[in-house]
Order: structure tokens, then C-alpha cells, then sequence
């Protein structure tokens, strides 16, 4: 699964980093970095914190939607695709915090700016993961109150969503490769 | 001849070094074009997710105007895609630098449009008067008119241009100078 590698990644960025630490970096642009991540990483705490204020309204629609209609089991995917989404958004959220507190005790600028785009990658993750499940609750909602001409909209919106959110996290694990490579064990 | 060896030798140790460094460089660059790509990416999702939003809200204009941002952020999201693989495939530094520059133009694209400042945007507000760049609102407020209702009553003479709003018909207004 993709989170798991996500946060293994995070882990093992940490441990050759970790190695390599020494006196952290006190260059100028720090501050900034930290800066520019940690609106990346607000950005995507409020996207989560919103979505999951309409988690317990979203289950008392879908529970109003009869397991005979025909839009039963479409709604179940859609919210089992979110589901999986919003758990790999849970879990990065944690990692971009994570890799945005290793930005002030990084030894060198090229480790810090490493960790500035750990943390971004991941708030990434996070947001989008979060856009998936409110669209997912979205349907629901749609599907519940018999909003036919916005299912529609809703449902290729979901789809394209999921796309977004696939290409985010694949992005996601080629920055954490390419940032593994440059730093190996050793 | 010990010399002309010297000189080849200088210049292969001379040409790797290079590439290396090129290599070096090209891999932080494509982490950080891989952070860019995410981001576009993500900014599509919060696209769809507005899209969604308007959709379930019934507002039409909302949903145009949504719709819209939504296709252009995705349409630079595919300019992005391919920009950082052909920066991955880059062999010299100028094609490194010309997928640099694409990806570059697909980041500012994809902002613009997520924030609602794409070129020839026409939405905004949907004709009302007194905001530059609003397209000319044929129903409500004519603009440069005459030449068109003469083109319009020469081909329909019949037809009185009435608004399907049940206001003063287009033929019944006051024609703007052209």
C-alpha cells in the first residue's frame, strides 16, 4: 500500500538523515522554508479537520439510502475509494509534520530544502486525500437527496479526483526515492 | 604522444565530471519538479472538489465557472506530466532546461487557473456592468448594438429579438452607439 511506503520512506529519510546530523544548518533561508511548509501543512490540517466534521452527517445519509436503490453500490465504492484515501491522508499529514520538524536541525541547506519537500510531498498527500473524501461525501449527499443533475457532475468530478490524488502520492513516493538515493546509507 | 595521451585523459576525466555533475543536478531537480508536479496535482483535486461543491449547491454559474478552472488545472496538470518526463528523459542540459521552462509555464497555468485569473476568462460576473473585462451582457445591457439589430431585423424582419426572461425584448431597447 502506498501510505505504508509513504511513511516507511519518512522513516528510513529520517534515519540516513539522522546519520548525518551534526550542527544544525543555521542558514538565513530556514526560516523561510519552515515558513513556506508549514502553509503547506495548515492548508491541509484545515482540509482534514473540515472533512471530518461532515464524516457522522455523511453516514446518517448513507444509511437513508435504501440497499435495493440503484445507487447502492456505486455509493459504497465511491466511499470505500475515499476511505482509502483519507486514511493515506491521515497518515501523511503526520509524515509532513514530521519532516517539516527535521527542517531547523538539518546540518546542511540541501538536507533542510530535502525535508521542506518531504514535508510538502506529503502535505500534498494530505490535502488531496482529504478533497477526495469530501467529494466522496459529496455523492453521498447527492445521492441521498436525490440530486440527480449534480450526481452526475459529482461522479466524473470523483473520478478525476482519485486521478488527481493517484498522481499526487505517485509523486509523492518519487520525491522520497530520489531524495533516498541522494543521501544512502552509509 | 605521452602528452597527446595526457590531453585525451584530461579531457574524458573532464566530460565525466561534467556529466556527473549534471547527473547530481539533474536529481535534485527532479525531486523538486516531482514536489512542483504534486502540487499541480493537488490543486486539481481541489478543482474537482470545488466542482463538486457547486454542483451540489445547483448554482449553474458556480458550476460553469468551476468547471472551467477545474479543466484548466487539468490541462495543466497533462502540460506538467509531460514536461517532468521529458525532463527525466533529458539527455544535455538544454533539454533539461526547455522541460524546466514547460514545467515552469504548467505551475503558473495551473495557478492562475486555480485561483481564478485565466487568460480570457469570461466568467466573473456573468455580464454585470462596471468591472473591465466583463464580457458585453447581450439580455441586459446592449453594447454596440445597431449594427447587429439591423443584421438581426434584416434577416429576421419578423422576429423582435424578445427575452426568453420575460423582460423588454432585444429589439425593444436602446441600441448603444457602435
Amino acid at each position: 500500500m502506498n501510505r505504508h511506503s509513504c511513511i516507511s520512506l519518512v522513516a528510513v529519510a529520517g534515519l540516513v538523515f539522522g546519520g548525518v546530523v551534526g550542527a544544525a544548518y543555521a542558514g538565513g533561508d530556514t526560516d523561510q522554508l519552515v515558513s513556506k511548509v508549514n502553509e503547506s501543512i495548515a492548508a491541509a490540517e484545515v482540509a482534514v479537520k473540515g472533512v471530518r466534521s461532515k464524516i457522522e452527517t455523511s453516514k446518517q445519509q448513507l444509511a437513508s439510502i435504501p440497499e435495493d436503490s440503484e445507487l447502492y453500490a456505486e455509493v459504497t465504492q465511491v466511499i470505500a475509494d475515499a476511505s482509502g484515501k483519507w486514511k493515506a491522508a491521515t497518515v501523511a499529514l503526520e509524515g509532513a509534520k514530521k519532516s517539516a520538524g527535521m527542517i531547523a536541525s538539518a546540518p546542511s541547506e540541501e538536507l533542510a530544502q530535502d525535508y521542506a519537500l518531504l514535508a510538502r510531498v506529503h502535505a500534498g498527500v494530505a490535502l488531496s486525500g482529504a478533497k477526495v473524501l469530501e467529494t466522496g461525501l459529496l455523492f453521498v449527499d447527492a445521492a441521498a437527496n436525490n440530486k440527480t443533475e449534480a450526481l452526475g457532475i459529482i461522479r466524473k468530478a470523483m473520478k478525476d479526483s482519485l486521478d488527481a490524488a493517484a498522481q499526487v502520492q505517485s509523486s509523492c513516493d518519487r520525491v522520497m526515492k530520489l531524495i533516498a538515493e541522494k543521501h544512502p546509507a552509509s | 604522444m605521452k602528452k597527446h595521451h595526457f590531453f585525451k585523459k584530461a579531457g574524458l576525466v573532464a566530460i565525466l565530471v561534467a556529466m556527473t555533475s549534471f547527473v547530481q543536478v539533474k536529481a535534485a531537480d527532479t525531486a523538486a519538479a516531482n514536489a512542483s508536479l504534486a502540487e499541480i496535482a493537488t490543486m486539481a483535486g481541489q478543482a474537482q472538489a470545488d466542482l463538486a461543491s457547486a454542483a451540489s449547491s445547483g448554482d449553474i454559474n458556480a458550476v460553469a465557472e468551476a468547471t472551467a478552472r477545474a479543466d484548466a488545472v487539468t490541462a495543466a496538470l497533462g502540460e506538467a506530466v509531460a514536461a517532468v518526463k521529458a525532463m527525466a528523459d533529458a539527455t544535455d542540459e538544454a533539454a533539461a532546461a526547455s522541460a524546466e521552462a514547460a514545467l515552469e509555464s504548467a505551475v503558473q497555468k495551473a495557478y492562475e487557473a486555480f485561483t481564478g485569473q485565466m487568460s480570457g476568462d469570461t466568467g466573473g460576473t456573468q455580464g454585470e456592468s462596471g468591472k473591465p473585462g466583463d464580457p458585453p451582457n447581450i439580455y441586459d445591457t446592449p453594447w454596440k448594438s445597431a449594427g447587429l439589430r439591423s443584421v438581426g431585423k434584416g434577416m429576421y424582419p419578423i422576429a423582435n429579438f424578445a427575452s426568453s426572461g420575460g423582460g423588454a425584448g432585444y429589439d425593444e431597447r436602446d441600441a448603444t452607439p457602435e
